[in-house]
């Protein structure tokens, strides 16, 4: 090996030009793997995170009336079918009537680490002159810490005061600042669908950094709820907490068949996210893809050429004893080189990035909202990138070697 | 007198033309032969063939008694590593490497470390008169000096046959007399040598003259 590495060596280092713009493009393409990759699954496992906590592993619902449901009657006539549809939809549908059994059934089970009953609907939230709308999720604070984790996104922890004070609330932070309030205790007046007003205390905010969510959320004590909308002892979503969320399609299928409600995994509530984040990995892998892959022809060009050059030292080594496999990895040792040295560099410019990007303090506001960029650091990233740059560093300058290898060198010799 | 490289019916047939027709040679050891002919004659195809560069379209050659078998070429790579050194018209320098490092290239292929690779070749250069010279890159060196250490090169893994197609071809009448010392010297240090010129004056200080016409060896 070290006849190999003393003429692959010495072939580099007499073409430093050459060699420093292939290896820069190989550097850029791992950089830019490691940083792409970082951001978005930064993002993308934060977003999944904060989902998977704020929206239950599994919500069991009222199915949601279909078009079907509401047929009352359908006549056939010739080549015609007449629907008939209910006038007025079913209100007393909107409930969850053996709650408690399903709640008792399942927290029995060792895949369920908790459950809690909700009753969601609209109101209407005023504080001074402005008004705005919201949902209002009735809770039970006991039960729902055992389901959710609320307590994280409640900002002064003062979730018992739903129970201390009935007639307190906990409000979206930015639905707060919508309405104008910046400090705790302060008064505002809630109308219900059903007409009833009430006066609450806003006890605590509500503070996800999922924008849509804290623009809208508003916790309430469950009986409260029921109470104001004259909904005794209703129920009509519950929420689950699993042991393992990855099993939550599976137990949402198994909850539906068994109980003939609704149930929606956090995969199925976010499916619309989910499927966005395949295509922006898919465009952004692409992207990544094709910078590697115009690194890797940039090494294929510099072997090539070096390949063309160095026919007559080509013809004399085999002349010399040197062997077609020896040909062959002088040739990929210089590509294989450039990619681990573009690898190397490249993962330290992507480290460097990657401090400057988490170093970076920005109110980013959209669909999360965070201080700065959100990385996920892995290590794994690193060794795809020195991976990815080896094989296609290997796969660039196998051919040009091979061609390399095919050379007669007598041939050589005759030519001059 | 021991025979060291026996070719027997050798022929070469490239496309149509018939390059080298029934040859039958024996070079025996310690031997200092020239090959003359006209050009087109088929010396150096000869001398590529003699040299395990090129393989023959018919015909056996036996090196030490023992009869080649062309498609082992791993083999033949090793008998050309170790026992056979070639000069040619060209330098054929390695222009990224030193003269010291374009004389080690056989050495390191041979397993021979860098170290001790070194201090042959410092040697080998010194022999050829190239002392001082050791890391001139080829483009610093005189044309007869580049042609001295291809010379070094070629005496790298202590090879017994020395094969050189007109070396001298490139070089003035005083390097050539240089290149042709350096020769004779090796030869009565028991290299063999087979050397292909088209200089008459030269094949005369030569123990045997081998006479090519169109691909035949006539005397
Ligand atoms: N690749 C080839 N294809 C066809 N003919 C060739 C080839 N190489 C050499 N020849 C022919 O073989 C003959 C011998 O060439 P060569 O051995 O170089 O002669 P010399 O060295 O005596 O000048 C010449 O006629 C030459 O044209
Ligand atoms: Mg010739």
């Amino acid at each position: 090996m070290t006849h190999i590495l003393f003429i692959a060596l010495k072939f580099i280092l007499e073409r430093k030009r050459q060699t420093f713009v292939s290896i820069a493009g190989v550097s850029i393409g791992v950089a830019a793997f490691i940083v792409m990759a970082s951001l978005m699954n930064g993002f993308q496992n934060y977003f999944i995170e904060q989902a998977i906590d704020l929206n239950a592993h599994i919500t069991i619902k009222v199915k949601p009336q279909t078009v079907e449901d509401k047929i009352v009657r359908r006549y056939y006539g010739e080549n015609v079918v007449a629907d008939v549809y209910g006038a007025k939809p079913e209100e007393k549908k909107d409930k969850i009537t053996n709650y408690r059994f399903i709640i008792s059934k399942y927290s029995k089970e060792p895949d369920f680490l908790g459950l809690a009953p909700h009753l969601v609907g609209q109101a209407i939230v005023k504080y001074s002159t402005l008004e705005k709308s919201a949902t209002v999720i009735g809770i039970d604070p006991i039960q729902e810490r055992k389901a959710s984790v609320i307590d994280k996104f409640v900002e002064n922890s003062n979730i018992n005061s739903l129970l201390t004070d009935r007639n307190s609330i906990i409000i979206g932070k930015l639905l707060a600042k919508d309405l104008g309030i910046d400090q705790l205790n302060k008064k505002v007046i809630i109308t219900f669908p059903n007409g009833s007003q009430g006066i609450f205390k806003v006890a605590d905010f509500f503070n996800s950094g999922i924008t849509t969510l804290d623009q809208t959320r508003l916790y309430i004590n469950i009986r409260t709820y029921q109470a104001m909308t004259n909904r005794p002892g209703e129920v009509n979503e519950i929420i689950i907490k699993l042991k393992d969320v990855n099993k939550a399609e599976r137990l949402a299928r198994k909850i539906g068949s068994e109980t003939g409600y609704y149930a929606e995994s956090w995969q199925k509530a976010y499916k619309n996210f989910l499927q966005l984040f395949k295509i922006q990995n898919y465009i952004t892998y692409m992207i990544v893809f094709a910078i590697l892959v115009v690194s890797a022809f940039g090494i294929f060009n510099i072997i090539m050429m070096v390949v063309m050059e160095k026919r007559k030292d080509i013809a004399i080594l085999m002349a010399m004893g040197y062997e077609k496999e020896d040909i062959i990895k002088i040739f990929t040792v210089q590509g294989l080189l450039n990619g681990v040295a573009g690898a190397v560099i490249g993962s330290v410019v992507g480290y460097g990035i990657q401090e400057w990007l988490s170093s970076i303090n920005l109110d980013v506001e959209g669909l999360v909202r965070a201080k700065g960029f959100i990385l996920d650091r892995s290590f794994i990233y690193y060794i795809y990138g020195v991976v990815f740059a080896f094989v296609f560093s290997l796969v660039a300058s196998f051919y040009p070697s091979y061609k390399a290898s095919k050379l007669n060198p007598v041939d050589i010799f005759r030519s001059g | 007198m021991k025979t060291i490289i026996k070719l027997s019916k050798i022929n070469k047939i490239i496309g149509q033309e018939h390059i080298l027709k029934d040859i039958d040679l024996d070079i025996y050891e310690g031997e200092f032969v020239s090959i003359i002919g006209p050009s087109g004659s088929g010396k150096s195809s000869l001398l590529y063939i003699i040299g395990l560069l090129d393989t023959p379209t018919s015909g056996s050659i036996y090196i030490d008694g023992n009869l080649i078998d062309f498609k082992n070429q791993r083999e033949i790579a090793r008998l050309r590593n170790t026992k056979m050194g070639f000069v040619f018209q060209f330098h054929y320098l390695i222009n990224e490497l030193t003269a010291l490092e374009n004389v080690i290239v056989p050495l390191i292929k041979a397993r021979v470390e860098i170290g001790k690779s070194k201090v042959i070749a410092r040697e080998l250069l010194k022999k050829v008169g190239l002392e001082g010279k050791e890391d001139r890159k080829p483009y610093q060196l005189s044309g007869g000096q580049q042609q001295r250490v291809a010379i070094a090169r070629a005496l790298s893994n202590n090879p017994q046959v020395i094969i050189a197609d007109e070396p001298t071809g490139n070089l003035d009448s005083k390097n050539t007399q240089i290149v042709m010392d350096i020769f004779k010297q090796l030869n009565t240090e028991g290299k063999t040598i087979i050397m292909v010129t088209h200089e008459l004056e030269l094949a005369n200080q030569t123990n045997r003259i081998i006479s090519m016409k169109d691909g035949r060896i006539v005397s």
